[in-house]
């Protein structure tokens, strides 16, 4: 059980540590294709929610850290004039900036994992 | 097929089907979406406009290629760059570099506009504006200007280092994943930037003051009105009197006066023909300039209480957000300027440097001329010129569609220029935005001039857009020039579309002596303000009253301010460019006020006639009487030419700016000159309606006022206040509601000197405010905006309480911005050296 949790823990670290290194030099897929990996590797319902965790937490962590420092909601609120969203709809760019970043990992780590289920192990 | 087999294939199936789907969102968006992955990544997206180097610059030192020596540029307190280098070349690389960093989505837009490629990133929203751009054909006239430029012309050199300091900031926006957020929400990344580029915008600028479809609109109104009628209320000369800078005397011409004459026919293919061409022009109506205003005089020491010249000018122009303007120090072994630029041009337009300060404003003379080209089916795509079927020529552009297919556009260009509808009757227009004017050569010259001498010269080879140089120097010395290209047919009624045949062709310029221009004049004073520089008796015909000069009333008011004082000081200057006295009401507000004394009142009518009474004529926010006044004369305007509108069906359907409203200049001048002076002027009387006097008609009109008013701002006149009616608003550059500013009730009207362009919401006026005081030679000046282009950027939108309030900023020195401590510097190295 114990063991378990650690490979999740882990799972979710990798993914969330990937998405943050990759999205610095432009390759905003990064934690997708780690989520991949985990779910190819561990074939494991779990990597599902570990890949769309780590994604969440990569972008997620990203965002808060640059709101420490920068005008994050004001950002988020000219952005989202900027689309046609609505002003002072801020709210509705973090989610999505979120939502996608979750998803994108965790569509990843669903894949990872079907497509594992084809790949027969040596035992 | 085992059950747990099945189970395996649909689970892939799906998880294919989902990560298909949200990678193709990711890379390619949706319909409305930017692509979601590279737009949201907070790394690389959207997000990196709330990053520290897109806020505000910082202290560092930057390698970058292309760079030749070290320069350094010092950001003072709102942003203003103080760019120095130690190499002329440098110095216009430095100005491209910088320039970038603020305003690249406004520079990229704006060549984009001109050079018809808006579709390519919008899609057909912007079809209409790329056409138009491609047929009248500022890439064509930019190009030409390029390649007439010699390998050792100053002007190319300048040229290419700017375009190389642009280019520098584009790859390192690039490199750093920093590009504007603009680019990222529309998902393209900028070309690179040419010399070319830079001439459309120059292109532009000519483009948004000096193109009118005023020929067409003439015929339009003939059409409607008859020919004798419509020269009787759009005139060629001003029926009231104006203040001309330059009243004279005139040397005697080289061609003969145009005469406006009898009459003049408009068959029903050229209406059509004008009508089709007016429709054009309204689908392209934010990107022309609609509004007459700007202003700039000049006060010699005479006239000041320091002994020393003072000057003025502020450019009237749409207010948007970023602004057009970009404020800059430049300082070189061969340059020393401060002023503002238009982001995409080397120079500046506006400033001083250490001998000499300038400012523009619109001369407004005709500049665009239709033509009516000879076509026939016997002759396809030929037309008869000087006695023969001649080709058009013809040129094919393709405008990528975002989202659509490439739309192929052939453009036919006769001998006087392109064709620009083919509704009933092919229309050429001749305008000057087609000559290749060396306008930036003129201004390299004018940066380095030292006196009126020098001024005078560089002007002598400026084509367009026509401008009034106003002109101060150290020396005390003042001046206006109005320089520019002013056409001059062989025949026609030029103010009408002429026969494309040949015998109306434009035959040349009026020579430079010629045109309109002072130099110390006895009075002390020069000022312009888009009224008609000249007096009656100037010999060469530079348009009518509807092509399309001011009604005069800003000049008459600074005329009246400038000519009695004689202690002016830099806060009389000020308090000039921020006056909202309307002078208009000045002179018909008394006559109003003496007809209602004898008229019989309601009592509300009398509260209204009291308001007025206790006005001072001042366009103000919170003032009632300002409400009444402008409802009133729009009311008088209308019911004085209404019923000849309806009686003779003028297309205001079709055409809204036809409508008859203050914003028609000619009708204000009529109205203006009949209630006056002439009182029983037959244009009083409605067309078979009862007779009518300037009085009667004012009597209804100020009626109709108080009802309209009370029923839509309620019955107490004391709470009318002009704030509630009238606002004004700068809207995003990209039309983007919430990263612009306002709607905010604001003061003043089209006719005052502080002046508010639209009604009721104004979206042009003062885009920029200068005054320089040469008994110290500082400049101060503002502008309603901010120095960076990023919504989230504290340079954003920081000047515009201090514009909205009328206070200026001192412009620093390059001494005194080196020693502003909290600003930030960057010091430029060229790479691979040390």
């Amino acid at each position: 059980m114990q063991k378990m949790w650690i490979g999740w823990l882990a799972a979710v670290v990798f993914v969330a540590a990937a998405g943050w290194a990759g999205s610095q030099y432009g390759a905003w897929y990064a934690a997708a294709l780690a989520a991949v990996i985990v779910g190819a590797v561990t074939r494991r319902g779990f990597s599902i929610v570990a890949g769309g965790l780590g994604g969440l937490l990569s972008w997620g962590l990203m965002l808060a850290w640059m709101a420490l420092r920068e005008p994050v909601g004001k950002a988020a609120g000219d952005v989202a004039a900027a689309i046609g969203v609505g002003i002072g709809s801020g709210a509705v760019v973090v989610v999505a900036t979120l939502a996608v970043a979750a998803v994108l990992s965790l569509c990843g780590a669903w894949l990872g994992m079907a497509l594992g289920q084809w790949v027969k192990v040596p035992t | 097929m085992p059950r747990h087999m099945a189970g395996k294939i649909v689970n892939t199936a799906c998880a294919l089907l989902c990560g298909t789907g949200i990678t193709y969102a990711s890379l390619h968006g949706l319909p409305g979406i930017p692509p979601l992955g590279p737009s949201l990544s907070p790394a690389t997206g959207v997000w990196t406009l709330t990053q520290t180097q897109s806020l505000l610059p910082h202290t560092e030192t930057l390698k970058i290629p292309g760079l030749e020596r070290t320069a350094s540029v010092h950001f003072g307190p709102h942003g203003t760059a103080y760019i120095h280098a130690t190499d002329d070349r440098d110095l216009f690389f430095a100005m491209g570099y910088t320039q970038a960093t603020f305003r690249l989505f406004q520079m990229d837009l704006e060549r984009r506009q001109g050079e018809g490629l808006l579709s390519q990133i919008v899609g057909k929203e912007a079809l209409s504006s790329d056409e138009f751009e491609d047929e009248l054909g500022l890439t064509r006239t930019a190009t030409k200007e390029w390649l007439a430029m010699k390998a050792d012309h100053q002007a190319r050199a300048v040229l290419e280092a700017f375009s190389a300091g642009v280019n520098a900031r584009i790859a390192h926006d690039e490199a750093t994943h920093h590009l504007p957020l603009m680019f990222k929400l529309l998902h393209y990344k900028p070309a690179t930037w040419t010399p070319i580029d830079t001439l459309v915008i120059q292109g532009i600028m000519t483009q948004t003051l000096d193109y009118t479809d005023t020929p067409a609109q003439y015929a339009i109104l003939a059409h409607s009105l008859g020919y004798a009628r419509t020269m009787e209320f759009f005139p060629i000369l001003p029926k009231d009197k104006q203040s001309p800078y330059d009243p004279g005397p005139y040397a005697k011409p080289t061609v003969s006066a145009v005469r406006a004459g009898a009459s003049s026919r408009v068959n029903a293919s050229e209406y059509q023909a004008m009508l089709s061409f007016a429709h054009q022009m309204a689908q392209v109506q934010g990107i022309l300039h609609t509004y007459s205003d700007s202003n700039n005089w000049a006060v010699s020491g005479s006239r000041t209480a320091s002994g020393s010249a003072l000057m003025a000018g502020d450019p009237h122009l749409n207010q948007t957000l970023p602004s057009i303007w970009y404020q800059v120090d430049a300082s070189a072994p061969g340059y020393h300027f401060s002023g503002v630029a238009v982001p995409g041009l080397p120079v500046i337009l506006i400033g001083h440097n250490r001998h000499i300060s300038w400012s523009l404003t619109d001369v407004q003379n005709q500049s665009t001329l239709l033509y009516k080209e000879e076509t026939s089916r016997a002759h396809p795509g030929d037309y008869f010129y000087k006695g023969a079927w001649r080709p058009f020529q013809r040129i094919v552009y393709d405008i990528p569609v975002k989202g659509g297919k490439t739309v192929h556009l052939p453009v036919s260009i006769a001998a006087q220029g392109p064709v620009m509808t083919q509704h009933g009757q092919a229309l050429a227009v001749d305008w000057m935005g087609n000559i290749p004017s060396p306008d930036l050569s003129v201004m390299l010259h004018i940066l380095q001039a030292h006196n009126f001498a020098e001024f005078r010269s560089a002007l002598s080879k400026w084509y367009a857009p026509t401008q009034n140089f106003v002109y101060a120097d150290r020396k005390g010395n003042i001046g206006m020039i109005s320089a520019g290209y002013y056409p001059l047919v062989a025949g026609g009624k030029p103010w009408l579309p002429l026969s494309g045949t040949g015998p109306d062709n434009v035959v040349g310029s009026i020579p430079y002596s010629a045109i309109p221009q002072v130099y110390d004049p006895p009075s002390g004073y020069v000022f312009s303000a888009n009224q008609r520089e000249v007096g009656d008796n100037y010999p060469y015909y530079i348009g009518t009253t509807y092509d399309f000069f001011a009604n005069g009333y800003r000049a008459d008011e600074i005329a009246h301010v400038l000519g009695a004082s004689h202690h002016l000081t830099v806060a009389d200057m000020e308090r000039l460019q921020t006056t909202v006295r309307d002078y208009l009401a000045t002179k018909i507000v008394p006559v109003l006020l003496q007809d209602e004394a004898h008229a019989s009142l309601t009592p509300k009518e009398r509260e209204v006639v009291q308001l007025l009474a206790d006005w001072h004529d001042r366009m103000r926010a919170s003032s009632p009487a300002a409400t009444v006044w402008w409802t009133f004369w729009t009311q008088y305007v209308a019911d004085t030419f209404g019923p000849w509108w309806s009686a003779d069906h003028v297309p205001v359907q079709s055409d809204p700016t036809l409508a008859p409203t203050p914003a028609l200049a000619p009708l204000d001048e009529d109205l203006q000159a009949w209630t006056l002076t002439d009182s029983t002027n037959p244009a009083f009387t409605p067309p078979l309606g009862a007779p009518r006097t300037a009085q009667q008609v004012m009597r209804l009109a100020f009626s109709q006022t108080v009802a309209a008013l009370t029923k839509q701002l309620g019955p107490n006149p004391s709470t009318w206040k002009w704030k509630r009616v009238h606002s004004r608003e700068f809207p995003s550059l990209a039309n983007i509601n919430g990263l612009g500013y306002g709607p905010r009730g604001s003061s003043g009207d089209e006719w005052t000197v502080n002046a508010a362009d639209g009604f009721p919401i104004s979206e042009a006026g003062p885009s920029w405010r200068f005054v320089m005081n040469w008994a110290t030679g500082r400049g101060y000046g503002i502008y309603p905006g901010g120095q960076s282009e990023n919504p989230a950027s504290p340079w954003y939108e920081d000047q515009v309480p201090t514009w909205w309030d009328g206070r200026y900023h001192p412009m620093l020195t390059q001494a005194e911005a080196r020693a502003y401590r909290a600003g930030a510097v960057w010091t430029l190295k060229p790479a691979g050296k040390g």
